[in-house]
């Protein structure tokens, strides 16, 4: 509830010794449902919240985490956060928390979301099975969560923050001999999931994908689905769009705004209260979400900031902090790559000869500067001839700089696939792309 | 022992068939110092039950703060998952263990001043971020400590108190449009062991951080690695990433069974291989160590309460075994589980996690090991990715040098290698005997995502005519 939460949050800073405080909580009651070889082979609830301390004395900063939130507990883990800013050595560049600024209003709260049971998941997983054998799918996995998730910011210059939002998704992989297929989508309300469409798309990629050839790695014009520019473009945020890779030096972008990077029609932002994705109104620090303009029209506008790296350059943070385990500075949470005016089977049309690709795995970067990522396609690889799906593929490695793979987009989807990534609360939603030139450098055994 | 009593009778009361809880509790300490500030100074604290239950043949699990409610969810879960069940599930036998484990600790990691390590690693960053081409540096060290305490209805009492530590530093130089990142002792987050911080004095990171540095500034001067089929030699901390990620993963039996198909994917070390299928070279034998003295993968007992024990994976290149659970023990038809059952925290259901994975020492000195060889030594992971099945990989490194006629000559950049599993082991013709069993602090596994520390003992060692460069 609203008014725990916060009473907590009061209680820190008024516990709170140092110049400055800053209390955040976030808390999920949620649950999620495994199945693979068509049973539900992991079932579980969790109901957690974690409170974070940050104090502040002059230049020294102190941090503290605890789940525990009973009276003693809350007085103990601010003194655990004073004893370490105690401890400290000064941060030269810090300046303050933020101040008070305007949040926006953004629903994410669904009441049907939040009180799904076990049963229900259950019945819908046994239903997507049944479906799918009756397909003549072999095997079904995938995985369906349901939920609510609250966080509040307050810290002692006056920002005072809640948010409460439902969470869902619902994945699908089949398998069939040497064919399998995927189907994924995210929301704030599970009944936007359409899981019936989803398991159908999975069963259709599968036995399409079932007599799976080998094509010879090179350059090849590829049909990127969704789900795939989702990932790359995720990269691509975590690799360049944040300001203290920008201040570095190691984002591309360092030095370089306002110069073209990409394709016209290639552009992208971060909009947290945009309801497409999944939107949380402010960020780690209790500052309003905004609309940013990251990329127009293929050339770079600008990154984004939390406080302590905005401060470095004299500006306010555009409220992009975020909470992560290991810390990487601002980072956008919604972020937005524009869509086109063709449909899917346009981009297919188009293509006199290509590769389509349902989705990535296991995708890491291989040099971060020149946006160089490495990984495979999985779930559905397939050859285009005269702008028809002829066969299905073995997968692919790539080997791809991301800028230059959209400096050769030759046409964007009207559609957008999400992903969302719940342990850094982020997400994002993607059209699927045409893109002249792409390297696949190896090739696999399936 | 903590009583967790009423928990098991809740649930058993409410219709379990089989119950059992573990409760956790977990103190973590985190500085991470940038440049010459620090980044992050944090202190974690959490605890809390976790409950697993099968009702009916079918799993449910909980995780909450107060243990009969939690126990109670837990079965209402099970009770839903047997909506959706196709065969009972079956936990292959287990003796009830009442026993205490605790890591060996001579100093304690939490009882040394925090001004002290920030000190360190402060200093460490000066040197560091001395040579002007040097635009980002990274000293960290962390330490955890997890206290648990487990019962199950069949009888098992099971306290145990793990304490790991360990840490590491980077410089990244950036010049003429090239970064390049050099760390010690191994790249993300360093090296961790399951020691108190008479480990992290060990590692004397301020000793190395010149070396770093100049590495790091040499690196983007350096010319690119060449390409072709060629052999190579991989340094020690390389090479226990590649038998993470082309082992330690394809022999977890959950995934072998498909239970991993929709996230991380499955395997191709399928059970008709066991015993008869060429993994790698006579020189590759790879097993699964969760008794190793110092191992992160190390306990005395898993979250199922199965003790700790010693699996051969790959004996002289024949694959031999798997990592099983009492679940997927019973499935392949084995008499007991092997104990590779763990949880990150209470909030999370116990899955198949490697323990400490060790590509097992030859006797080839790291000279014997590039005599007559022209091709390229690579050292420090920097990418890592492989296929749902696990055979076609590509690993990057941070460093490389040429070979030539046996001797290291010239350092080159982004160096990388590619392969199929199988074949890769297979070009193994000489293991090193410059043994060392290397902590990782961040494998992750399973939905929702959890990261497990793991251990991995392994020696440099030569592969012949691997594709190096991106193929």
């Amino acid at each position: 509830m609203k008014e725990d939460v916060l009473s907590i949050l009061e209680k820190v800073m008024k516990l709170s010794k140092a110049d400055q405080c800053e209390a955040h909580l976030s808390g999920r009651s949620w649950g999620l449902t495994r199945f693979a070889n068509s049973y539900i082979h992991q079932n579980v609830v969790e109901e957690n919240q974690e409170l974070t301390v940050r104090v502040v004395f002059g230049k020294k900063i102190g941090k503290a985490k605890t789940n525990q939130l009973n009276p003693e507990s809350v007085g103990e883990v601010v003194e655990r956060a004073e004893k370490i800013a105690r401890a400290q050595k000064e941060i030269l560049d810090f300046v303050s928390l933020p101040e008070p600024n305007s949040i926006p209003e953004v629903k994410g709260f669904f009441k049907e979301t939040a009180e799904v049971q076990p049963e229900e998941r259950a019945s819908l997983v046994k239903a997507t099975i049944d479906h799918a054998e009756g397909k003549g799918i072999e095997t079904v996995s995938g995985a369906y969560y349901t939920g609510k998730e609250e966080v509040a910011v307050m810290n002692s210059l006056g920002v005072e923050a809640y948010f409460e939002g439902t969470i869902s998704s619902f994945k699908v992989n089949t398998a069939v001999e040497e064919g399998t297929g995927t189907a994924q989508n995210f929301s704030r309300n599970h009944k936007q999931l359409n899981c019936e469409a989803l398991t159908e798309k999975s069963c259709e990629k599968a036995l399409a994908s079932k007599k799976t050839e080998k094509v010879l790695p090179g350059v090849y014009p590829v049909i990127l689905e969704e789900l795939a520019v989702c990932e790359m473009a995720g990269y691509l945020a975590f690799m360049t769009f944040g300001a203290q890779a920008y201040q570095e030096g190691r984002s591309a972008f360092s030095g370089r705004l306002g110069e073209k990077f990409a394709d016209e029609k290639v552009s992208f932002w971060d909009d947290g209260t945009n309801e497409k994705g999944f939107p949380v109104p402010f960020d780690a620090e209790g500052v309003g979400k905004q609309k940013v303009d990251i990329m127009v029209d293929g050339v770079a506008k600008t990154v984004v900031y939390d406080s302590f790296y905005a401060h470095k350059e004299g500006k306010k943070s555009t409220g992009h902090a975020i909470d992560a385990p290991i810390p990487m500075g601002a980072g956008p949470t919604n972020l937005f790559m524009g869509k086109g005016t063709h449909t899917l089977e346009d981009l297919i049309g188009n293509c006199e000869k290509g590769i389509l690709v349902t989705r990535f795995h296991y995708t890491n970067p291989m040099h971060r500067l020149k946006t160089v990522i490495t990984g495979m396609t999985r779930d559905g690889t397939f050859l285009i001839e005269n702008g028809e799906i002829v066969k299905g593929l073995k997968n692919l490695r790539f080997t791809q700089n991301i800028l230059e793979a959209l400096s050769a987009v030759k046409g964007v989807s009207n559609t957008w696939g999400i992903v969302r990534m719940e342990y850094m609360k982020a997400s994002v939603c993607a059209p699927a792309l045409h893109v002249g030139n792409f390297n696949f450098t190896g090739a696999t055994s399936f | 022992m903590k009583n967790l009593e009423k928990g098991l009778e809740a649930a058993l009361q409410e219709g379990a068939d089989y119950c059992d809880v573990r409760f956790v509790i977990n103190r973590v300490e985190e500085i991470r110092v940038r440049g010459e500030s620090p980044e992050k100074v944090l202190s974690k604290m959490n605890q809390g039950y976790g409950v697993r239950v099968l009702y009916r043949g079918a799993w449910g699990f909980a995780a909450g703060q107060h243990l009969e409610e939690t126990a109670l969810k837990a079965v209402k879960v099970a009770k839903a998952s047997a909506l959706a069940k196709k065969e009972e599930i079956v936990l292959a036998d287990v003796e009830p263990y009442n026993d205490s484990w605790e890591t060996p600790v001579k100093k304690d990691p939490f009882a040394v001043p925090v001004e002290e390590k920030i000190s360190l690693l402060v200093d460490c960053g000066k040197v560091l971020m001395e040579p002007e081409d040097v635009k980002v540096s990274q000293a960290g060290m962390r330490a955890q400590e997890q206290e648990k305490w487990f019962s199950s209805s069949e009888g098992a009492r099971i306290h145990q108190r793990i304490v790991y530590c360990g840490g590491g530093i980077a410089a990244i130089a950036i010049k003429g449009g090239d970064m390049q990142r050099r760390s010690y002792p191994s790249s993300f987050e360093g090296d961790f062991s399951q020691q108190g911080y008479e480990f992290i004095e060990s590692l004397n990171l301020y000793d190395h951080c010149q070396k770093v540095a100049e590495e790091a500034v040499a690196l983007v001067e350096a010319p690119p690695c060449p390409s072709g089929k060629m052999d190579i030699v991989l340094e020690s901390s390389q090479l226990a990433l590649q038998v993470h990620e082309s082992c330690g993963h394809p022999t977890e039996l959950d995934r072998v069974l498909g239970y991993e198909a929709s996230f991380a994917g499955t395997s191709f070390l399928t059970p008709e291989k066991v015993g008869a299928f060429a993994y790698g070279s006579p020189r590759v034998t790879i097993v699964a160590d969760s008794t190793a003295p110092g191992g992160l993968g190390t306990f005395g007992y898993d979250d199922e309460g199965v003790k700790a024990c010693k699996t051969t994976l790959v004996d002289k290149g024949v694959f031999s075994g798997y990592l099983t659970s009492r679940e997927t023990a019973f499935q392949l038809g084995e008499e007991k589980s092997n104990g590779t059952m763990r949880a990150t925290d209470f909030n999370f259901m116990p899955l198949i996690r490697m323990t400490n994975i060790n590509l097992m020492p030859g006797d080839f000195t790291f000279e014997e090991l590039l005599e007559g060889v022209n091709g390229v030594y690579m050292e420090t992971n920097r990418s890592w990715s492989i296929d749902d099945r696990r055979v076609n990989f590509q690993f990057g490194c941070e460093s490389g040098y040429t070979i030539e006629n046996g001797e290291l000559k010239q350092m080159v950049k982004n160096p990388s290698y590619t392969a199929l599993t199988p074949e890769f082991w297979g070009a193994c013709d000489a293991v090193g005997n410059d043994w060392y069993l290397w902590g990782l602090p961040n494998c992750g596994k399973g939905e929702p995502p959890q990261t497990m520390f793991v251990g991995h003992g392994a020696a440099p060692a030569r592969f012949r005519g691997i594709q190096v460069g991106v193929g």
